[in-house]
């Protein structure tokens, strides 16, 4: 039976993910202990778990016990249902970036310390967006940045057949954001959010017979006419309080391994110095995921990748900072 | 395509760059052989700034840097400043003179820009000051984290 598997002890991840599970529709239970949740998974395969992983030790308790009782690379384990929560990002939560359990990262909401207003927190907005993510991974693909909204979205799709497309296309979405009203310094944020998907779409995508990344060394200033595989889709949706972006590749060559090692990179850190020789997706990608709200990797190995990212509107940028994150990956085989 | 001017003072060469900064851009192509020790670059009109950009920037800087150039960069735009508390080497050894800092009126939404010295915010603790609205003369105040914002400055 489809439902949800809580294992915190933290009471605000109880208040905040019953909520979910109602809204959802799916049955909510609380684990209390790691083993109580792994024979409950291992009677229903099926069931979304949702793990605090505040702290390493809380973390690799966890994992323990599910080599123990199920294996970690066990058919049972699907880690496309498996939702980790913590307070902090997910440069500092280096242990949840290596898990082999990856699948998935929630933010606590209000976790991060900016003054808004409580009532301007708009928990159970964001208990409307985790809902949504919940009946996605509770369904066979994740697929579809539509999904992710309620009815009343608005989509715009634009199909890009060659690279010199990317800047008109960033440009417009810049001016678009400012017309509905999204503060000039998150606009420019999304814009060059964009601007690092649909390039990644265009040359970091594309994998020959071997595996190998075709334009790895291709300049990313070149002018390229995209052949059929090669066109990239970007939607843009917007249902008046989240804009959401997803581009659509044809390839499914995405290396979740890789990129959560990117993610999980912090260039403040002397550690991690940018190289100018070194070409590549890295520090784009990871700087999207510093800026954004939700941001969903989705792959069918060999076949496409979605990448969406949501973003909330809010009346100041320090709010805008504030806002709902999660870090989603769906892999399919 | 981003622009450069440059003016050459004595032993400085200003270059004031308007536009933003991506993948087509050449900075050695278009600002040339530098032959002066000083060199400011003035950043007032960089909206914008993707990964490529960066790269090209930390290439082209960190090259004039090597050559013993005095560096600094002034009127550093919001996405510059965002650049500079994201990328520990991004400054290629550059003095960071001045900065604009982000406003919000708190009564009616709108958006400033204040100049800062670098120095004079050191000065003041981070605690800056709120502005008063240019449209409504209601009160702007400060517009993000300064533990953030200001992070290249407690390094
Ligand atoms: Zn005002």
């Amino acid at each position: 039976m489809m439902r949800i598997i809580l294992l915190s002890e933290k009471p605000e991840d109880r208040a905040f993910f019953e909520p979910v599970a109602r809204l959802a529709n799916l049955p909510f239970v609380n684990a209390g202990t790691a083993e109580s949740l792994c024979a409950s998974l291992l009677q229903d395969p099926e069931a979304l778990l949702v793990v605090d992983v505040s702290t390493e030790q809380i973390y690799k308790k966890f994992e323990t016990v599910v080599a123990e009782k199920v294996g970690l690379y066990s058919d049972t384990v699907n880690v496309n249902r498996m939702f980790f929560v913590a307070g902090e990002d997910l440069q500092t939560l280096n242990y949840v970036a290596e898990s082999d359990l990856f699948g998935h990262l929630i933010m606590r909401p209000g976790s991060r310390e900016v003054s808004a207003a409580p009532d301007q927190r708009t928990i159970a907005e964001d208990q409307a967006r985790t809902s949504r993510l919940f009946s996605v991974a509770a369904s066979d693909r994740g697929f579809g940045v539509e999904r992710y909204f309620g009815p009343n979205v608005k989509i715009q799709e634009i199909m890009v057949t060659k690279a010199s497309q990317k800047k008109t296309i960033v440009e417009s979405l810049k001016m678009k954001l400012l017309e509905v009203g999204f503060h000039s310094r998150a606009a420019t944020s999304i814009a060059t959010a964009a601007d690092e998907i649909i390039m990644n779409a265009i040359f970091d995508a594309p994998t020959d017979d071997t595996g190998r990344v075709m334009y790895a060394q291709t300049a990313r200033s070149t002018e390229m006419e995209l052949s059929e595989r090669a066109r990239v889709s970007f939607k843009i949706m917007f249902d008046g309080t989240v804009l959401g972006l997803s581009v659509l590749d044809q390839y499914g060559s995405l290396d979740k391994k890789k990129l959560l090692g990117h993610l999980a990179k912090s260039y403040q850190n002397d550690q991690f110095k940018v190289k100018a020789s070194v070409a590549g997706a890295g520090l784009g990608i990871a700087n999207v995921f510093n800026t954004c709200g939700g941001m969903v990797f989705c792959c069918e190995m060999g076949v496409k990748t979605e990448v969406m990212l949501f973003y909330r509107k809010a009346k100041s940028y320090k709010e805008f900072k504030d806002q709902f994150r999660f870090l989603s990956t769906f892999m399919y085989l | 395509m981003i622009q450069v001017h440059k003016e050459v003072k004595g032993d400085i060469l200003a270059i004031k760059i308007v536009g933003s900064i991506e993948e087509n851009v050449d900075f050695a192509g278009i600002i040339g052989n530098i032959t002066v020790p000083n060199v400011y670059v003035y950043l007032k009109e960089v909206p914008r700034m993707n990964s490529v950009g960066v790269k090209s920037w930390v290439k082209y800087f960190q090259s004039i840097a090597a050559k013993g150039v005095n560096l600094k960069f002034l009127e550093c735009s919001t996405a510059i400043v965002e650049q500079i508390n994201l990328i520990s080497n991004f400054t290629c050894g550059a003095k960071i003179e001045s900065i604009y800092v982000p406003f919000c009126c708190t009564s009616c939404g709108t958006e400033l820009l204040g100049l800062f010295k670098s120095d004079d915010i050191k000065k003041i603790n981070l605690a800056i000051p709120d502005l008063k609205c240019s449209k409504c003369g209601g009160k702007a105040t400060f517009d993000d984290i300064p533990e953030e914002y200001f992070g290249f400055l407690m390094r």
